[in-house]
């Protein structure tokens, strides 16, 4: 009985002839970790777990909030506030109960990491930060563990397959200083975007259990949804890439990835909210919005200067008080902006700083 | 000599177009002056250069219709 229910639920992918039973039964043996229950994340979970997958691992510590709902397709509006690993294992669990799911409600760090990793077969990177995919490609290259990897940036997305010898390094040796690249909440996302990008990333690990097709190992491929292209480079190992991870799981274990990827560097003053509104009262103060032209909300009701960040240098001379406070969405390219301030024409005399939170933290007053 | 140059993700920000042609680039040292001195803001950014699809980490000669496209690392889940 339960292998005719077996062969009657998945009885339209077994009877594709490269597929068959023996892709089925390959998909059921298979143990997949995905990483990060958002927007890639969702989709993937959906369509391994109604694929057959026998067992699939979820970690994400986040908690559901309206504005995921949009994309991450999971869940619904009364999932508000509830921790989404429970909420997906219920719906998925309705879906497909022949799948074994595991969640794990916490953030991954360099002590649980590989624990977490080793029992899967295939890792999968949704997520949402460098300083979680860097630890996490180290982490597949320490323990030879295929790793699947997506990210998007406003109508585009990367895909790409990691497999010995091949890791994320090998094109982006060291991560980017955060602040340098702006996440979903910063840039915004077209909600079928994570949608197609994490079918994609399913589609690859479907391929990758069962052998069929050309997956793509050693290639990233980078696809824009508003004109349909896609675009493939070949990835080379480089001796770079094998020199900067961790070569044993002591290494590993001690390795700061938050520093790597992180604002210790960058010596910014940061204003709170509080802080921020009391100096625009008592100091003459430039404020200056670095955001593109164009991102929304606006700051209106704030007397303030627009120098986007993309054409900041040219326009840097319109600062002229000594006191500056820079601002864009989240707080992270501000800081960018306040550093490079201060790199080409502030040698100590300006008082400069950075509104943490950005204008997410003027929210209540605009 | 026409070089063909693509730009993805957030460099578009600074480059406010997806896609150039440069004209009498004798290889990708030059190109990258050319580049940072068209978009000064290209400096403070990481990405990976590739020539005809494959990534460079030194200098690259290069040929008429050669295709050279800057990619950034995306982060967004």
């Amino acid at each position: 009985m339960e292998n005719n229910s077996f062969h009657e639920r998945y009885h339209r992918q077994i009877i594709l002839k490269e597929f068959g039973t023996t892709g089925q039964n390959r998909l059921k043996q298979a143990k997949v970790l995905v990483v990060g229950a958002g927007g890639l994340g969702c989709p993937v979970l959906l369509y391994l777990v109604a694929a057959g997958v026998g067992t699939i691992g979820i970690v994400d510590d986040g908690l559901v909030e309206l504005s995921n709902l949009h994309r991450q397709i999971l869940f619904n509006t009364a999932d508000i506030g509830k921790r989404k690993v429970d909420c997906a294992e219920q719906l998925l669990a309705k879906m497909n109960p022949e799948v074994v799911i595991r969640t794990y409600p916490y953030r991954m760090d360099t002590s649980n990491t590989l624990d977490l990793i080793e029992v899967y077969d295939i890792v999968i990177d949704g997520t949402d930060n460098f300083q979680t995919r860097y630890m996490i490609n180290d982490a597949c290259v320490l323990l030879d563990k295929p790793l699947i990897f997506g990210a998007i940036s406003r109508y585009e997305g990367q895909v790409a397959v990691f497999k010995d010898p091949i890791n994320y390094r090998d094109i982006f040796p060291n991560p980017p200083q955060e602040g340098e690249v702006m996440n979903c909440s910063e840039a915004g996302v077209l909600n079928v975007l994570p949608g197609l990008i994490g079918n994609l990333l399913a589609n690859e690990c479907i391929k990758l259990i069962t052998g069929i097709g050309e997956t793509l190992v050693g290639k990233l491929q980078t696809y824009n949804m508003l004109n349909n292209s896609s675009f493939t480079i070949d990835i080379t190992p480089t001796s770079l890439s094998s020199a900067l991870i961790p070569t044993d799981r002591e290494s590993f274990e001690a390795t700061d990835y938050h520093y790597l990827c992180n604002t210790d560097k960058m010596f910014v003053n940061e204003l709170n909210k509080q802080q921020f509104l009391s100096l625009l009262e008592n100091e003459e103060t430039d404020l200056v919005d670095v955001r593109e032209l164009g991102e929304q909300p606006t700051l209106n009701g704030f007397h303030h200067l627009r120098i986007p960040l993309s054409s900041f240098d040219k326009h840097i001379s319109l600062i002229k008080k000594d006191t500056v406070v820079f601002i864009c969405q989240s707080g992270q390219r501000s800081k960018l902006a306040a550093r490079r301030f201060e790199e080409l024409i502030n040698q100590g005399n300006k008082k400069v700083f950075s509104l943490e939170g950005g204008m997410l933290s003027l929210r209540d007053m605009l | 000599m026409n070089v063909s140059v693509l730009f993805f993700g957030q460099i578009t920000d600074i480059t406010h177009c997806s896609h150039t042609v440069l004209t009498d680039i004798a290889d990708t040292d030059q190109l990258d002056e050319r580049l940072h001195a068209a978009y000064p803001m290209l400096k403070q950014i990481k990405y990976v250069v590739t020539v005809d699809r494959k990534i460079i980490r030194e200098n690259v000669v290069l040929l008429d219709n050669t295709e050279v496209a800057l990619l950034p690392p995306f982060s967004g889940g």
